[in-house]
């Protein structure tokens, strides 16, 4: 039992650590790709052809700017804080100390800290429909993202 | 206390992806590992086709000797040509008053636009190459002025070296520091790799090879030539002329 709390624990850690470097890390590229006109658009303006990078932490920070605050704040707080939250209550119980917390907002944080988790999918499908050839490609950040949110569903 | 450690090490994965995101070693991580699941199974003695052009050439301030590059004292105007089994495959713009010279694989023609009869390969200012075992790809850069260019050197690499990425030639001769050849996939987008690498294994040439001259530079050479055959004969003639009969 004292074995399986220590390998929990662990694990917890484990997951915060990939949750840490997918804040950090590229989550998405999209690669443009505008056919025999990519010349044409890379001259008139040559970022526009460029490969873009997407970041957990530039995302939020990006909608915040363009004014979406509703979107930025759930993407914040589910993305992010409620994340951190959780793994703060995972580690504690799973080290034997469990902080006294009602069942239901514990309930709560599990469930909205996955919300992160239909977001990108949200995010993903909006830009498959992008028209022309716009391809998106998955960067680790995403697999961090991935790994951090099943191993948390896990222990 | 005890209820840190969660933050803390989330902190520490993220300070190590900044990290790695910071030096770029991540990045040039990324491209190998997608180059590598893509080229899987795939046969690497088998020839290549790869598309190549120069990137950049940076030219010291001034020539060996202590010569400035124009007589201007402004900085050279460089250009360059691309060779694959002595057939001329690229030639660049000429790069004016540059000590970095870069070139654009891309090639917009206005006219082409206009016309209508544009394909991808209009656009593209590229060497399309087979890397055959024993061949060699070789870039002559030249210096530019209103009337003529001279040679500078000329670079020569086998073709079998050649992989997808920025290929950094430390050259350090003839007032060149150094070159960058671009090497990307033989088709598809025009994508460069940001993977970077050094290549030591080339051949850099002062002599200019006959295949490299121009027409023009070719008739100069012939009729220097023809100048030299005739000024000889004639001081031939010259001085059995003066010479007594006799002697």
């Amino acid at each position: 039992m004292r074995s399986e709390q220590s390998i929990r624990s662990w694990a917890t850690l484990a997951a915060a650590f990939s949750f840490g470097l997918a804040c950090m890390l590229p989550l998405l590229v999209i690669q443009p790709d505008l056919g025999v006109a990519e010349p044409v658009v890379a001259f008139f303006d040559a970022a526009a052809v460029e490969d873009q990078v997407v970041y957990l932490i530039e995302s939020i920070w990006s909608l915040f700017e363009t004014g979406e605050w509703l979107l930025a704040s759930i993407l914040l707080v589910c993305a992010l804080l409620l994340p951190i939250l959780k793994f703060v209550l995972l580690y504690a119980e799973h080290t034997g100390r469990p902080l006294q917390i009602p069942s239901a907002i514990r309930l709560a944080i599990s469930k909205l800290a996955m919300a992160e988790v239909f977001l990108i999918a949200l995010f993903l499908v909006l830009i498959k429909e992008m028209p022309g050839g716009t391809s998106l490609a998955l960067a680790p950040g995403f697999y961090c993202f991935l790994f951090a949110s099943i191993a948390a569903l896990l222990v | 206390m005890r209820l840190l450690v969660p933050i803390i090490v989330i902190l520490a994965g993220g300070a190590l992806a900044f990290y790695l995101n910071s030096n770029g070693s991540f990045s040039y991580a990324v491209d190998d590992f997608t180059e590598k699941v893509k080229t899987l199974g795939e046969s690497t003695n088998e020839p290549v086709v790869y598309r190549v052009w120069l990137h950049e050439v940076e030219a010291n301030p001034v020539l060996p000797d202590g010569a400035k590059w124009d007589q201007d004292g402004s900085a050279p105007d460089l250009s360059a040509e691309l060779y694959w089994q002595e057939i001329r495959l690229l030639e660049t713009g000429v790069a004016k008053d540059s000590l970095i010279s870069r070139w654009s694989p891309t090639n917009l023609s206005v006219g082409k636009l206009l016309d209508g009869s544009v394909n991808q390969s209009d656009f593209e200012s590229v060497a399309t190459l087979r890397t055959v075992e024993g061949t060699f790809l070789e870039i002559a850069v030249y210096e530019n002025d209103l009337v003529q260019r001279s040679f500078v050197g000329l670079l020569r690499i086998p073709a079998t070296t050649l992989q997808k990425g920025i290929v950094n030639l430390p050259i350090n001769r003839n007032g060149i520091a150094y070159l960058k050849l671009a090497v990307a996939s033989g088709s598809g987008e025009l994508e460069l790799l940001n993977r970077q690498r050094n290549l030591d294994s080339f051949e850099w040439l002062t002599e200019q090879p006959e295949y490299t001259k121009s027409s023009v530079e070719r008739s100069v050479d012939s009729v220097s030539k023809d100048l030299e055959i005739w000024g000889a004969k004639g001081q031939r003639a010259l001085e059995q002329l003066l010479t007594p009969d006799g002697e």
